[in-house]
C-alpha cells in the first residue's frame, strides 16, 4: 500500500510541470474570455445607445440580458477544456510508452521494484484520474470567479443572475462534468476510471505481445464494447425495449465494473508473466 | 545460488534460449560468454522476470522469483534504469525510497570513488559516467546477487579500469555476480566461472582457475576450441 | 511527508471543492421553482388532495422543467428519485406513474402512453400496434391484460381487419367491458390523405375481432375532409380510465368559422357497442372544442367562461338532451384568467369533475398578469366552494420568477 502511494506521488510529480501549465493556461484563457465577452456585450449596449435606445429595459429587450451562457458557449471557455482533455488522453498512452522509448529504459526499474507489479498499473491510473479531478475542481472554482468577474464588469441591470447549477445546465460540457444527481457523478467518474483501466490493459497487451498484442488489444477492445452494450444488443434482437432506462443504467454500470475487474485481472497476469522489456 | 534450468524462449521464429542451463554461485563471479545474439542478455532479463520464458525454471536461492526477491538480487542492464531528467541525487533518493536494502553510505562511497557529483543530471553525463551511475544503482543495494549486462561495452579505457577495480573490492565480496560480456580480455583474471554460450545453449561451463592450473588453458583458449573447432 | 505535498493538495482540493458543491446543492432548497397556492375564498379542504401537473419554461434560457404543485409544495423533476428521473416518469399521466410503482412488470417493454391503457379496479389492459421489422402497414395489434388480483398477464395478438387498406393506424383509446376489449383508432389511408375512425371490439377468449365499426368514414373527396375527433381524449388529460360513452365530434377540417349545423356528435356506448347521434343545441355546439367540453360518466359538461362567471350545461347522453344548467358567479378579476386567452391558441383551462363538484384550473401564469386560478364549484347549487391562485412561494429563487408556468391537468392524490 505504501509503495502504491509512493508510485502515485512519483507519477504525479513527473507530469506536474505540464499539468500545472494546463491549469494556468485554462485560467488565463477563460479569464481573457470573460473580458472579451464582457466587452462585446458592452459594445452592443453602446450601439443601442447610439441608435437612440437609452432605457435599460428597452436595450435588454433588443439584445437580451448578459447570461453566463454567452460565455460558456464560446471557444474561450470550451477550448481550454478540450485542450486539457486531449492532453490527458494523450498522456494516458504516453505514461506507459515514455518508460519504454526514447533514452529511457525506466521500465526496467519499475518492473524491478520490490512491489506488486499491479501497483504500477493502478498507480498510473490513479494518477491520471486525480489529475482529471483536479481540473474538474478547478473549473468549478473558475465558474465562481468568472461569475463574480461578470458582475463587476457589467452593470447590474443587464446581468442575468444564475446559480452555479443553472450555469451548468446551460452548457453541454458542464453537464457532463457535473451531472445533476450525485449518483450520476459516481457512475460517470467510475466509468471514466474504468475506461483508463481498459486502455492500460490494451497498452499492456501490445507491450507484452507486440504485433500479436495489437491484435489481441483490438479483440479485447471489441469484447469490452460488446459486453457493455450487451443489453442494447439483446433489445435489438428482440426488437423491443426490454429494460426500463433506469434498469439499463444499473445493468450497464454493473457490466462496466465487471469489465474493470477483468481488465485488472488481465493486466495483473500480463505484468507478472508476459510483460517484456 | 542462481539456477537456470532448461530455459527456452522464442522471439518470433528464433529460439533465443534453447534449453539453457547453468548455475551461478554466491561468492563467485560467473561470466556468461557468447557473441551478440547468443542469448546472454535475454537470460539475464529472464532471471529478473523482465521477459517471460516458455519452458524451464529459474530459481534464486532455491526459490522462484517474487517481489521480495528484488531486494536480494540487483540487475545492472546495458542502459541506465533511471529517468535522464533526474539528477544523481534524485535517482539515489528514489532507490532509497523504494528499497529497504539501499545503502546510502555505500552509495556515497561509490559516488566518490567514481568521482561523480550528485547534482549532475543523468542526461548530461558521458557514456562512461552514465555506466558508472548505473553500476552505482546496483552496487549500493545490499543484495546477495548482482547481474550485470555488458558492463564494459562502449566505455573508455579509464572508466573501464575503474569499473574493473570494483570487482576486486569489498563492494563485490561475498556476493554472487553474474556478468555477461563478449570482451573477455578485460576481466579474464577476475572471473571464477565461465559459461560459454552459443545459439541459446550452454556449450560448456568451467572454473577458470582450475582450467588454468589443471589444463593450462586460459578462458580464451577454451573459447577458441569451442567456438572455432 | 513534505514531498507528498502535490498529491495531498490535489486530493484535498478536488475532494473538498467537488463534494462541497454537491453538498451545498443538496442543502439548497431553491434549485428549482417553488410555488404555492394562495386562497382568495372558500374551504381549503377541497384542494388538499389535488395535484396540478404542468411545466415551467423560459425561452431565453432554453429552460424547461416539469412541475407538480399541491398544497404540500412544488415537486420538480429533480425531486423525483434517480430512477424515476431516468425513466422520465413525470412525462406520463398520473395513472401511468402509479402503474410504474405498483405494476412495473406489466409496464416492461411497453409504451407508456396513457391512451394505450385501460384501468379499472380489477384489471389493466394495454393495446398497441405490432410491427415486425418496421414493415408498415400494421397487420396486427397486441393486447396485454393484467389481472390485478392474481398478477397474471395474458398476451394475445389480433389481426387487423383489412389491414392492407391502411397506411398507418393510431390508437386513441382503449376500453374494456366484460370479456371484450374495445380499441378506438384513427386509420389513415391513401397516402395519409384520408382518415377513418374505427371502434374495434375484441373477444379476448377467442382472440378475434368480433366487430369493426366505422364511426366516421373519410369524406372521400380530396380537399374536403372531415376532422373527426374523439372528445374524451381531446378535452381532458390523457387518461386510462373507464368511460361509459366515447363521444365523437366531426366537422369540416381547417375551418375557423364553423357552421354549427355541420357539427355532428355521436356517442358510442362501450357496454353495448351501439352508436347513437346526439342532439346538441347549436349554442353549445358553437362553443370552441376545448376546454369547454368534458365527458364525465353519462354526461357531457359544457362550460363557457364569461366575464362574471361560468355558464355550465350538463347534457345527459342517455336522455339525449340538456338536463341541467348552472351559473357559477365569480368576480371578473378571477374570470379574466379563464377568458383572456383565445381558445384557438390553446387550452384556457383544465376541468375535473368529481360527482357534482367541478374543478377549473386556468392554463397559464405569465408575466403579463395572467395567473393560474383554481375554482371549485358545486354544480348542483352553483356555489363557489373554493377559489384561489398559484403564486411564487417566498423561497422562490430570483432566477425562476419570470418563467412561464402552464398547467396541463389536475389529478387527485
Amino acid at each position: 500500500m505504501k509503495n502504491f502511494i509512493k508510485l502515485v506521488n512519483f507519477e504525479l510529480n513527473r507530469f506536474f510541470p505540464i499539468y500545472a501549465a494546463l491549469g494556468i493556461l485554462t485560467i488565463m484563457l477563460q479569464v481573457v474570455g470573460v473580458f472579451i465577452t464582457s466587452n462585446d456585450y458592452i459594445f452592443q449596449i453602446e450601439e443601442q445607445t447610439k441608435m437612440g435606445i437609452v432605457k435599460e429595459s428597452a436595450i435588454i429587450l433588443e439584445i437580451g440580458q448578459m447570461g453566463m451562457t454567452r460565455f460558456t458557449g464560446s471557444l474561450w471557455f470550451g477550448g481550454p477544456i478540450a485542450l486539457c482533455v486531449v492532453t490527458l488522453l494523450i498522456y494516458s498512452l504516453f505514461i506507459w510508452y515514455r518508460d519504454w522509448f526514447g533514452k529511457n529504459t525506466f521500465i526496467y526499474r519499475l518492473l524491478m521494484l520490490p512491489t506488486e507489479r499491479l501497483n504500477l498499473y493502478l498507480s498510473k491510473a490513479v494518477a491520471i484520474f486525480l489529475m482529471v479531478l483536479g481540473l474538474v475542481a478547478l473549473q468549478l472554482v473558475l465558474l465562481l470567479v468568472e461569475r463574480q468577474l461578470f458582475s463587476m464588469l457589467i452593470p447590474a441591470a443587464y446581468i442575468k443572475t444564475s446559480t452555479i447549477s443553472q450555469i451548468i445546465l446551460g452548457s453541454e460540457y458542464l453537464l457532463v462534468l457535473y451531472p445533476t444527481s450525485f449518483i450520476a457523478v459516481l457512475a460517470n467518474y467510475s466509468r471514466g476510471f474504468i475506461a483508463i483501466l481498459v486502455l492500460f490493459t490494451l497498452i499492456l497487451l501490445e507491450r507484452s505481445f507486440k504485433i500479436k498484442g495489437l491484435l489481441l488489444a483490438g479483440i479485447y477492445a471489441l469484447a469490452t464494447l460488446i459486453v457493455l452494450f450487451a443489453p442494447y444488443w439483446i433489445q435489438a434482437i428482440f426488437n423491443r425495449q426490454l429494460f426500463f432506462t433506469s434498469e439499463l443504467f444499473w445493468i450497464t454500470l454493473a457490466l462496466t465494473f465487471v469489465v474493470g475487474a477483468v481488465s485488472i485481472w488481465i493486466s495483473h497476469r500480463l505484468l507478472n508473466r508476459r510483460i517484456t522489456v | 545460488m542462481i539456477e537456470v534450468k532448461q530455459v527456452e524462449k522464442r522471439f518470433g521464429r528464433k529460439k533465443v534460449l534453447n534449453g539453457m542451463s547453468f548455475t551461478a554461485n554466491k561468492g563467485e563471479i560467473t561470466c556468461l560468454i557468447g557473441i551478440n545474439g547468443s542469448g546472454k542478455t535475454t537470460v539475464l532479463n529472464a532471471i529478473m522476470n523482465l521477459t517471460p520464458i516458455k519452458r524451464g525454471e529459474i530459481l534464486i536461492s532455491g526459490k522462484p522469483l517474487t517481489k521480495e526477491t528484488y531486494e536480494k538480487i540487483a540487475f545492472i542492464p546495458d542502459a541506465i534504469t533511471m529517468m535522464p531528467s533526474m539528477t544523481i541525487q534524485q535517482a539515489m533518493d528514489f532507490m532509497n525510497d523504494f528499497y529497504t536494502t539501499w545503502n546510502q553510505g555505500r552509495a556515497t562511497e561509490i559516488l566518490n570513488f567514481f568521482k561523480l557529483s550528485s547534482k549532475d543530471k543523468i542526461a548530461t553525463l558521458s557514456k562512461g559516467n552514465t555506466a558508472k551511475v548505473n553500476m552505482l544503482l546496483g552496487l549500493a543495494l545490499d543484495v546477495d546477487y548482482l547481474l550485470m549486462d555488458e558492463p564494459f561495452s562502449g566505455i573508455d579505457i579509464f572508466s573501464r579500469e575503474q569499473i574493473a577495480a570494483v570487482f576486486t573490492s569489498h563492494l563485490v565480496e561475498n556476493r554472487g555476480v553474474l556478468i555477461t560480456t563478449h570482451e573477455i580480455s578485460d576481466i579474464e583474471h577476475l572471473i571464477d566461472k565461465a559459461v560459454l554460450i552459443e545459439n541459446g545453449k550452454v556449450l560448456t561451463e568451467f572454473n577458470a582457475e582450475e582450467m588454468r592450473e589443471e589444463k593450462g588453458k586460459s578462458v580464451v583458449d577454451v573459447m577458441r576450441e569451442v567456438y572455432q573447432p | 511527508m513534505k514531498k507528498y505535498w502535490k498529491v495531498i493538495t490535489l486530493v484535498l482540493f478536488s475532494v473538498i471543492i467537488i463534494s462541497g458543491f454537491y453538498v451545498q446543492k443538496a442543502l439548497a432548497s431553491t434549485t428549482s421553482p417553488e410555488y404555492m397556492i394562495e386562497t382568495r375564498s372558500g374551504d381549503t379542504s377541497y384542494i388538499e388532495n389535488i395535484v396540478l401537473s404542468g411545466n415551467v419554461n423560459n425561452e431565453e434560457d432554453m429552460y424547461w422543467d416539469y412541475v407538480q404543485i399541491s398544497t404540500e409544495g412544488t415537486k420538480a423533476s429533480e425531486d423525483f428519485s434517480f430512477n424515476e428521473q431516468l425513466d422520465y416518469i413525470y412525462n406520463y399521466s398520473p395513472e401511468i406513474q402509479k402503474m410504474y410503482h405498483e405494476y412495473p412488470g406489466f409496464l416492461r417493454s411497453k409504451s407508456m402512453s396513457a391512451n394505450l391503457y385501460y384501468e379499472d379496479e380489477a384489471a389493466i389492459v394495454f393495446v398497441d400496434t405490432y410491427i415486425e421489422d418496421y414493415q408498415l402497414p400494421y397487420e396486427q395489434m397486441e393486447i396485454a391484460l393484467l389481472d390485478k388480483k392474481s398478477n397474471e398477464e395474458t398476451q394475445i395478438m389480433i389481426d387487423i381487419p383489412e389491414y392492407e387498406k391502411y397506411d398507418d393506424l393510431y390508437i386513441e383509446n382503449v376500453q374494456k367491458s366484460g370479456e371484450e376489449v374495445m380499441i378506438f383508432t384513427v386509420n389513415y389511408f391513401n397516402d395519409q390523405q384520408y382518415a377513418e375512425l374505427h371502434a374495434y371490439r375484441v373477444d379476448v377468449a377467442t382472440e378475434t375481432v368480433i366487430e369493426d365499426q366505422i364511426i366516421q368514414p373519410a369524406a372521400g373527396e380530396v380537399g374536403v375532409d372531415y376532422s373527426s375527433i374523439l372528445l374524451n381524449t381531446y378535452t381532458g388529460p390523457r387518461s386510462s380510465k373507464a368511460e361509459h360513452y366515447m363521444i365523437y365530434e366531426s366537422s369540416l377540417k381547417d375551418e375557423q368559422d364553423v357552421d354549427t349545423d355541420e357539427i355532428l356528435l355521436s356517442a358510442y356506448d362501450t357496454a353495448s357497442g351501439n352508436l347513437k347521434e346526439l342532439i346538441i343545441p347549436s349554442e353549445l355546439k358553437g362553443l370552441p372544442l376545448y376546454p369547454a367540453m368534458t365527458v364525465h360518466e353519462s354526461s357531457i359538461y359544457y362550460t363557457n367562461a364569461v366575464e362574471n362567471g361560468f355558464e355550465i350545461s350538463r347534457f345527459d347522453i342517455e336522455a339525449n338532451k340538456v338536463a341541467e344548467t348552472q351559473f357559477v358567479s365569480l368576480p371578473s378579476e378571477v374570470m379574466t384568467n379563464f377568458t383572456s386567452q383565445t381558445y384557438y391558441e390553446g387550452e384556457a383551462f383544465s376541468t375535473y369533475i368529481d360527482e357534482n363538484i367541478i374543478y377549473y384550473v386556468s392554463a397559464s401564469k405569465e408575466n403579463s398578469g395572467k395567473d393560474i386560478a383554481i375554482v371549485v364549484a358545486d354544480f348542483n347549487t352553483g356555489k363557489v366552494l373554493y377559489d384561489g391562485k398559484i403564486i411564487d412561494a417566498p423561497e422562490m429563487n430570483e432566477s425562476f420568477k419570470d418563467n412561464l408556468l402552464s398547467i396541463d391537468w389536475i389529478y387527485f392524490n
